[in-house]
């Protein structure tokens, strides 16, 4: 077990800051490149929200050296996959393809990282603006439920919090974006000395060195001033937001104000939320599925990001069954936590949590984007073994010491509700 | 100094050995494959059944899927909760999904964990409980679920979709059945359908990780004895030809974007030829840099996405395009789909078709990394009834594929005057705009057909 999840790596720090690591696998000829850079939607400011996610599709829009399309196209013909993600806190970028087109992987990379500006045009920009607000119409606005955590976060934290924004932005601010904004925010972030960058999969360790070199060594850093901060802001009184949509059932959600990712308390309010909803005999599964039968599923998760972290509860409600009832089962699940948590039930969540740690290990690229993840905030691409200690110590005692803390503090509570619905308060 | 404009070249690629498939049958007579993949102490293992929704009654429809919500609610000596709980202490991963064709008992687990995992696999599969409470409650949360799914404008325009192209054959019902026919379902209804579906003959096992063939074997001759068995041969009836191109509204009161739907019915599976489909198919709309995404994303800035695929039953198939936009640009969206139709039928150059061919061979190891996707090939052969060397053959036979094939394969299958457009949207203000590409009546499809009617 300690053997598995014990990942080969070397490390380097080049001269100009990035961070490279490079992790062997023969089992199969494929390699996959992961690139982080440490800026996300939580470095915007209110009123430019949305422009890291914005940003991340002006990334694939080619370079200096690579006309647009071609990113794609050279990925595509090479037999590769790619794509790119942005968070609060982070974006990256990534593909998985045959491991002898490494180079043109770190040459499409080392090409955006430093040569990105020379190639910006106004039509790029206006198209994939056009392309951003038909994402968030799809994944957002059209969706049932779709605007459920840009509403419980700007009501969990205050509004200057920089997770009370949601990643995609809002769409006054995303028509709103100009090039001074694309030239100002590379400018700022996009450097070598703000990014990571893994290789895992069928390379040779010197060899793979030897390519970063050629490509990264000459972009220069811009020095990149990080800016992130933990901030745990508390509610100080209990909130409702009740919001209509087009939606046939109701569904309900509270957030209480917890703490950021690996700080103490965060893995035990991850074993929290799998003994109260991991599965079909978890405690509000048990209650409010399963005996009451008075929702159709029940999740409970706690969210850890660098700024902040939050312990949330969501419940879609049956026909006919109103929110208050749901909400006074759940509460009351909650209360008695303290006294019939058993150590059965912590033992089935660490068995679980330990099998999706194996199971993750089975693609590369889920590897490289956690290797990347260990590395940018634990400085150890290797922290597998850490992390899944970090469950496994959690003991009886300190669950319920983190279920009195926290419960008990104020929560900020969602009310998602058909249009017209009479019963809504 | 490096000289960026030279796009690095690739080099030798090591060899990649195909994971070796194991078939045989077991002493009870249960079909199985395996494939023993050591890298990490895990297995996968996919029970097929190969009945799904095609086998619900008339009026019934949905049956096939509450039977696999019912199934695992409770087993042998296990109530539901308790049967639950047994996977969990094994850090086991059980799930069921249904499909028209088949139904999927999934288990992921730890190696070490294999011989139990197993036996609690076989408890569901040779003892469900059927009761009365459970099936009530798994009932409502079907019905439930379908109120939740008739929001989504995406399942509104996949079901008319179906309706439309499928008519006439037991494709067009929705899986998870209708208000009404989900009413008319008791638990005599499910227990008949496990006991006419779920016999050994009409199983395969798959199985993929840190085991080989003998222990399987071994899993299979110590808890699986009770399996019903049956010589029933399952038909469907199938009635299936294209009709000519008409227009489809479903209302989505109030919805910001169109879901859209275009498509015919194909070529099945196994006829013509599917190597040159999938790579005309690359190249019209089945990847990033594919003519249609381009032109609606890249170009237009119409989209988030765009894509077109074959979509293969075992006898049956079709041909789909879709995509969501802004409902303001929904017409000139689909005039400039049919605009891609025109231009590939017309011609398709041999430079994308070698960029095409040269991502589906390069692509080809990376489709066997995980033990899922293992899983997954190794059921396309059973399911399609592949030849055996399918995939020692597969990059063979798409480097072979000539141009006159691939643009062949474009005449074939986008045929025009068959396609069905689809829509799922905002009706009142989409309906006037239709007059620009139809002088035909566009088609009505009430939200109610789909969601609550049989």
């Amino acid at each position: 077990m300690s053997d598995l999840l014990n990942i080969n790596f070397q490390k380097e720090i080049l001269d100009n800051g990035l961070e490279v690591i490079i992790s062997e696998d023969n089992s199969i000829p494929i390699v996959s490149v992961n690139i982080w850079y440490k800026v996300g939607s939580a470095n915007e400011s209110r009123g430019k929200t949305g422009f890291a996610h914005l940003f991340e599709h002006m990334m694939f829009q080619g370079s200096l050296h690579v006309p647009k399309e071609m990113h794609f196209r050279y990925i595509q013909e090479a037999g590769g996959k790619l794509n790119g993600s942005t968070s609060f806190d982070k974006t990256n970028y990534y593909e998985t393809l045959p491991s002898n087109s490494l180079e043109l992987a770190l040459w499409l990379e080392s090409d955006r990282m430093g040569f990105l500006l020379p190639a910006l045009t106004q039509e790029k920009l206006n198209n994939q603006k056009d392309v951003v607000m038909n994402e968030r119409r799809q994944n957002y606005d059209n969706q049932p439920y779709g605007l459920q955590w840009e509403l419980l976060f700007s009501n969990l934290f205050p509004s200057d919090h920089p997770y009370s924004w949601p990643t995609i932005g809002l769409m006054s601010d995303i028509e709103k974006f100009e090039l001074e904004d694309v030239r100002n925010f590379f400018n700022q972030y996009y450097s070598p000395d703000n990014a990571s960058l893994v290789i895992a999969g069928n390379v040779n360790t010197k060899d793979a060195f030897g390519l970063v070199k050629k490509y990264f060594d000459d972009i220069p850093a811009n020095q990149v001033k990080h800016s992130l901060k933990k901030i745990n802001p508390l509610l100080n009184e209990n909130k409702l937001y009740i919001h209509q949509d087009n939606v046939q059932l109701s569904k309900i959600y509270f957030a209480w104000n917890t703490v950021s990712q690996y700080e103490e308390d965060d893995a035990a309010l991850e074993i929290l939320s799998v003994i109260l909803s991991g599965n079909k005999n978890s405690k509000l599964n048990k209650v409010l599925v399963f005996e009451k039968q008075i929702a159709q599923n029940i999740s409970a998760f706690q969210f850890a990001g660098v700024v902040s972290g939050a312990f949330i509860i969501t419940a879609t409600i049956k026909q006919n069954v109103s929110a208050e009832d749901v909400k006074k089962e759940i509460l009351r699940v909650i209360s008695e936590l303290h006294t019939n948590i058993t150590d059965d039930e912590i033992s089935r969540a660490k068995n679980s949590i330990k099998s999706i740690f194996i199971a993750s290990l089975q693609h590369m690229e889920s590897l490289a984007d956690q290797m990347n993840h260990y590395n940018t905030y634990l400085n150890n691409p290797n922290a597998f073994q850490y992390d899944l200690n970090r469950y496994n110590s959690v003991t009886k005692e300190k669950l319920i010491t983190v279920v009195t803390k926290y419960f008990s503090q104020y929560y900020s509570e969602l009310r998602i509700v058909p249009k017209e619905d009479k019963n809504a308060e | 100094m490096l000289n960026r404009e030279i796009v690095p070249a690739s080099g030798k690629l090591d060899s990649f050995l195909l994971p070796k498939m194991f078939f045989f049958t077991a002493d009870n007579g249960l079909k199985v494959s395996a494939v023993n993949k050591p890298k990490l102490p895990i297995v996968q293992l996919d029970f097929i059944i190969f009945s799904g929704s095609n086998s619900d009654p008339e009026n019934k429809y949905g049956l096939a899927n509450l039977t696999s919500m019912v199934i695992d609610e409770g087993a042998g000596e296990y109530s539901s909760l308790q049967l639950a709980e047994e996977f969990e202490k094994l850090g086991s991963f059980f799930s069921i999904e249904t499909h028209v064709e088949f139904i999927k008992l999934s288990l992921f687990t730890l190696k070490e964990n294999v011989d139990r995992s197993f036996e609690l696999i076989s408890k569901i599969i040779q003892f469900p409980q059927f009761n009365e409470s459970d099936f009530q409650r798994e009932k409502n949360k079907a019905t439930t679920s379908l109120l939740r799914l008739s929001d989504e404008s995406q399942y509104l325009a996949d079901a008319a979709f179906d309706k439309v192209l499928y008519a006439n054959s037991y494709l067009q019902f929705p899986k998870f059945g209708t208000l009404a026919s989900l009413n008319n379902i008791t638990i005599t209804d499910c227990k008949n359908y496990y006991k006419q579906n779920f016999f050994i003959q009409n199983m395969h096992l798959i199985a993929t990780g840190d085991i080989d063939s003998s222990e399987i074997k071994g899993l299979v001759g110590k808890y699986l004895n009770n399996i019903n068995s049956s010589d029933e041969k399952v038909t469907h009836n199938q009635n299936l030809r294209n009709n000519k191109s008409s227009f489809f509204v479903i209302d989505k009161e109030d919805s910001v974007q169109s879901e859209i739907r275009i498509g015919r019915l194909s070529t099945p599976r196994n006829e013509g030829n599917h190597f040159a489909r999938s790579i005309m198919n690359t190249i019209l709309g089945g990847s990033f840099v594919s003519r249609i995404n381009i032109n609606l994303r890249e170009e237009k800035g119409f989209t988030y996405g765009a894509h077109s695929s074959f979509f293969y039953y075992q006898n049956a198939s079709n041909f789909v395009v879709s995509t969501a936009v802004e409902t303001k640009n929904t017409i000139q969206t689909i005039k400039e789909i049919f605009k891609e139709f025109e231009s590939i039928r017309l011609s398709i150059s041999k430079e994308e078709i070698d960029i095409a061919k040269s991502y589906l061979i390069k692509l080809f190891p990376s489709m066997f990394e995980s033990y899922e996707q293992i899983n997954n090939n190794v059921f396309n052969l059973i399911y399609f009834a592949l030849p055996g060397d399918y995939y020692d053959n597969y990059i063979k036979n798409i480097e072979s594929v000539s141009v006159d094939e691939v643009q062949s394969a474009a005449s074939d299958e986008i045929i025009i005057n068959d396609m069905q457009v689809i829509i799922a949207g905002d009706k009142k203000n989409l309906i006037d705009s239709f007059s620009s590409i139809t002088k035909d009546k566009v088609n009505i499809i009430e939200k109610e057909e789909l969601i609550e009617k049989c």
